[in-house]
């Protein structure tokens, strides 16, 4: 893991086109700014961790706990 | 070629029904092959199982059929990553959760839909800004409490 210290207004640039920027420090909260190219995808940790964690829950589903007359849509 | 699978058993498939997930799906990025498999009568539902890994499968919701107002923004560089051409070339899924306690508390991660396009065969699982909460959306909404007669 690198480690580096900056400043308020002062960024990091990774892989040439990916900008952090620091932008305010308010107590505990840190506030950056990212521009990254469209295709790069930025994410809250905690999101990505619960979407895996859900996936994890859901990726030994089994047709033999499941009754599918019972649901019936909205549509 | 031949599959094996934990809930199918072997089952033979044709080549151009393999869908490859290029960037894998969270938590389980080694598995990128992946066959759709349909549930018998009942056309809200499927299975995407691995092809790689007998046990992998994911049960399928057609997430408009429980969320009316769901909606996905496929972008450019999505359509550039999924060598996307045109729209009914696109199905989106969502992945169900089924819960010790059962079918009728299962869950679909809204959050998290499957974009598939069904042309090229390219898959992703994109991750939405929405609520957290939509990553157990029910499929059973609860009912609301019987209002006690007042007779």
């Amino acid at each position: 893991m690198l480690i580096i210290t900056r400043k308020i207004n002062e960024g990091i640039v990774i892989d040439g086109d990916i900008k952090i920027v620091v932008l305010g420090i308010e107590g505990n909260r840190v506030k950056f700014g990212i521009t990254a190219p469209r295709k790069t995808g930025v994410f809250r940790e905690e999101l990505i961790e619960a979407v895996k964690k859900e996936n994890q829950l859901a990726g030994n589903a089994s047709q033999a706990d499941i009754d599918f007359t019972i649901f019936k849509s909205s549509k | 070629m031949l599959v094996k699978t934990r809930q199918f058993g072997e089952i033979s498939i044709d080549d151009k029904e393999i869908i490859t997930f290029p960037a894998g799906i969270l938590a389980f990025e080694e598995n990128r092959r992946f066959i759709i498999i349909p549930v018998e009568n009942n056309p809200f539902f499927s299975w995407l199982q691995s092809i790689d890994e007998p046990s992998l499968s994911f049960l399928l919701i057609d997430p408009f059929s429980i969320q009316l107002g769901f909606y996905v923004d496929i972008d450019e560089s999505l359509k550039d990553e999924l060598e996307i051409k045109k729209q009914e070339d696109v199905l989106v899924h969502t992945i169900v959760t089924i819960p010790k306690e059962g079918f009728k508390k299962a869950t679909t991660n809204l959050l998290a839909p499957i974009i598939i396009n069904l042309e090229k065969k390219k898959a992703k699982q994109i991750v939405l800004d929405g609520m957290p909460s939509y990553i157990k959306y029910p499929l059973f909404p609860p009912k609301e409490k019987l209002k006690a007669s007042s007779g």
